[in-house]
């Protein structure tokens, strides 16, 4: 593990939020008889492994110290089509799939073109852009509902392997591929320097606006990839399937240690902070309190991260 | 000991388990300048930093005329009255010079909104008490020069009325005017019975300044005393710990025939540079001379790729296009940039990886990064360079000033240039690793590398070119070769005199 390069090592953040994981793992435990049985530990890494996915892309845009606010949209937009081309037709599938995850794909280049090369904020940037894709979405579904997806994504989605949920394998080879882009790939060293230091990587001969457009195209693809399998999951689609997934992958991100400064933080902690996220709504399902308290959990350890994490920023300033 | 103002006796101050202090001691007198000196690491800037409040010291003790003296923040110390003008300057870039001036002191506040009529006429009165001319405090502070940043850096500092005042390598970012300008008012405030504390890299400056001197090595203090005790010899034996005959190493001898590596035509950068067209030999170095912000920075990041410009680079017999500083680097140009911190280093990441960051595309296989191959350029790069290190995936910002300046130099080298653009390369670097670079730099010339040299030490680039072009807005104003390469001769043609350029030779 020490050989991780950029955000991780030395990152004791991310070991923290694998800490409070199993914190927040044996609370619930000691209050609910069910807690640590195989298929309450299989419905945790089921439900954070989705905002694991578009985790993947909110990491590598806050790595740059970007951030993709279109998420929901592409997540619902990828599931809202795949229901409505796939039409209930699972042969369908071998091409609406590839369709909608390039799709993806060209979103995300699209936000990426706007910050790296138009120069705008990638607040704005991602934001207008997920506007926009709401607004197609009304038109295109007429309604913004689809329902019936194929059979096979259903139970694709809902099915084992090797009495592993098919899910949570789709986020281990994601995740390996993600860990792998970020600690020993060279996209990863030179996105770790133009997140610290741009104009040093620019002068160091690295393409800063190429680099820049990786982040937001990878995450088009995750947010289309969770959209369609939470089709499968949810069995069905609505325009607002993906509000949820703003929130929760930037959350993630923050409490695996990351800075939103960029530079700073891996996707190992944005693992650990999904986790945490989805404990954290057990835990209080636990102790009776519904959706509203999450939301406000939710919101403080969003702040709270942050908060801890410019603390940690501060003091290494004034160290150096 | 009467006269003492400010005392320190057995500082320690350690981070992350490295000693940057152990237990230094330093005394400033009443109407004395006090100079500190010491190579970088030596924790010069660990003990400015005590002194601000912005770090707290692990052990020993202060005393302020004679009370305990502990700053918790600057704004601490401040109120007690030890003001510090740090390194990195401290402006705030888009409030006018008036407002950055008196920030946290304005004259008059009323319902919390500044009056900025009298806040300008305080600030016009105050630099005109100090003898600043040319600088409008209604402008703001990002549209000042790097050197007038720091005079009005050095001007906020003294309006404060310290008792003891501490100036951090204040002269690096200053012409030479500015810097008389500043040893002027440094005297007049110590002659008025205050105190200065000026730490410096420059022998000659703390010799023409100070009234003591102590120097740092290692964390503490291993000399101090009275200027009359201390002659240079002494003072660089003290920061180096050892003997050093000359920090200039002897300049090889030239190579049979001149041979034109690098010719530049009519290089434009519109509207800081205009139609240069310096001619670079193989295996000498060519110096760029000039007060500051003549076009010298827009001449080197030309040449990099790093800023549009138009006119014909051509290196090796090859007409380049340069449009991003990976085509100079493809082509043989390397660049050392001007400021390491900001331009430099990614200060966040590990030595390793800053090392490495240019080399990425040699060093990958498939997309990922070999080991093997990165750190065999590691162990080369640090052998070569000697860089102090303990870890290479420790953070770059670990190194001392000198050490990441090495690192710099290593990333550049390990693209084997057959042109090293050079600028400002020894600003803010020791005695020791200044002696180093010279040395590196007589034997890449020796390797047959074409070096284009812009230092803003005058004696430096008069000791080090083969020749000299001094460029003056935008354009070169003269060039010197041989016996004319004096520092004199340099100044003059900086600051003006006549056009002697010679005709270049035709091609």
């Amino acid at each position: 593990m020490s050989d991780l390069s950029g955000g991780f090592r030395r990152n004791s953040a991310i070991v923290l939020a694998f800490v409070v994981a199993g914190v927040l793992f044996l609370f619930g435990s000691i209050y609910a008889v069910d807690f640590a049985s195989v298929a309450h530990i299989r419905t945790i890494l089921i439900t954070a492994s989705f905002t694991g996915f578009v985790g993947v892309g909110q990491t590598l845009c806050m790595l740059t110290g970007g951030i993709d606010l279109s998420i929901p949209s592409v997540l619902a937009g990828a599931a809202l089509v795949t229901a409505n081309l796939a039409n209930g037709v699972t042969s369908r599938l071998t091409w609406v799939i590839p369709l909608v995850l390039v799709a993806g794909i060209l979103v995300g280049l699209l936000n990426g073109l706007g910050v790296a090369y138009a120069g705008v904020p990638p607040i704005i940037m991602t934001l207008g852009m997920s506007g926009a894709i709401q607004g197609l979405l009304l038109i295109y579904t007429n309604g913004g509902f689809a329902s019936s997806p194929p059979e096979s994504i259903v139970n694709f989605v809902t099915g084992d392997t090797v009495g592993i949920p098919n899910v949570v394998l789709v986020w281990a080879v994601i995740s390996a591929v993600t860990i792998i882009g970020l600690s020993w790939a060279v996209f990863g060293r030179k996105l770790y320097a133009v997140g610290t230091n741009p104009v040093a990587a620019f002068l160091a001969g690295i393409n800063v606006r190429r680099i820049l457009l990786v982040p937001y195209a990878v995450s088009g693809l995750t947010a289309a990839l969770a959209g369609v399998l939470l089709l499968g999951f949810y069995g069905q689609a609505f325009t607002d399937m993906g509000n949820d997934f703003l929130f929760s992958s930037a959350i993630a991100v923050a409490v695996g240690g990351a800075s939103i400064l960029g530079g700073r933080g891996h996707y190992v902690g944005t693992i650990a902070g999904a986790i945490v996220l989805t404990l954290i709504t057990a835990d209080l399902d636990v102790l009776s309190l519904g959706t509203a308290a999450v939301d406000i959990a939710y919101g403080i350890i969003l702040i709270a991260a942050v908060y801890f994490g410019g603390r940690k920023l501060g003091r290494r300033r004034v160290a150096s | 000991m009467g006269n003492t103002v400010l005392e320190i006796r057995g500082i320690q101050k350690s981070y992350d388990g490295v000693a940057a202090l152990r237990g230094a001691n330093l005394v400033c007198e009443y109407g004395r300048v006090c100079g500190l000196m010491g190579e970088n690491g030596a924790g010069k800037s660990t003990m400015v930093k005590v002194l601000s409040g912005a770090v707290a010291p692990d052990q020993g003790e202060m005393t302020l005329e004679g009370r305990p003296f502990l700053a918790r923040s600057p704004a601490e110390a401040q109120s007690a009255g030890v003001v510090t003008v740090f390194q990195e300057l401290s402006l705030i870039p888009d409030l006018t010079v008036a407002d950055n001036l008196l920030y946290g002191i304005e004259p008059r506040v009323k319902w919390g909104r500044i009056d900025r009529g009298a806040l300008v006429g305080k600030a016009e009165e105050a630099l005109s008490r100090l003898e600043v001319g040319g600088i409008d405090p209604r402008v703001n502070v990002r549209e000042l020069s790097l050197a007038d940043r720091q005079v009005i850096e050095i001007c906020k500092a003294l309006v404060r009325r310290p008792k003891v005042l501490i100036l951090d390598e204040p002269t690096s970012a200053l012409l030479p005017q500015q810097v008389d300008w500043l040893f002027k008012h440094v005297r007049s405030f110590s002659a008025a019975g205050n105190s200065t504390l000026f730490i410096s890299h420059r022998l000659e400056e703390v010799e023409r300044l100070c009234d003591d001197v102590t120097v740092f090595r290692n964390g503490t203090d291993v000399g101090s005393g009275s200027k009359q005790d201390m002659p240079e010899e002494r003072l660089i034996e003290l920061m180096l710990g050892r003997q050093v005959d000359r920090i200039f190493p002897e300049a090889p001898a030239p190579p049979e025939r001149a041979e034109i590596v690098c010719e530049v035509n009519n290089i434009s950068s519109p509207p800081r540079l205009a139609d240069v067209s310096p001619q670079m030999e193989r295996g000498k170095v060519l110096g760029i001379g000039g007060l500051q912000g003549q076009g010298q920075r827009e001449l080197f990041l030309s040449l990099y790729g790093a800023m549009a410009h138009s006119g014909q680079v051509v290196l090796d017999t090859k007409a380049l296009r340069l449009h991003r500083p990976a085509d100079a680097l493809k082509a043989g140009i390397a660049l050392i940039p001007e400021d390491r911190a900001t331009e430099g280093l990614c200060l966040g990441l590990g030595i390793r990886d800053n090392l490495s960051l240019s080399s990425l595309g040699s060093l990958g296989r498939l997309g990922l990064v070999s080991r093997e191959r990165e750190q065999a350029l590691v162990s080369t790069s640090v052998e070569r360079l000697s860089i102090k290190l303990r870890d290479a995936r420790q953070e770059v910002s670990a190194l001392s000033g000198g050490n990441q300046q090495k690192v710099l130099l290593a990333r550049a080298l390990a693209q084997r240039p057959k042109l090293l653009l050079m600028f400002d390369a020894t600003r803010g670097v020791d005695v020791g690793t200044k002696s180093e670079i010279y040395a590196l730099m007589r034997e890449l010339c020796r390797q047959g590398v074409a070096i284009l040299f812009y230092s803003t030490d005058v004696f430096e680039l008069a000791e080090m070119s083969d020749r000299v072009a001094v460029v003056h807005d935008g354009r070169v104003r003269a060039e010197l070769e041989g016996a004319d390469i004096t520092e004199g001769n340099i100044v003059a043609a900086s600051v003006g005199g006549r056009r002697t350029q010679a005709p270049r030779p035709a091609p």
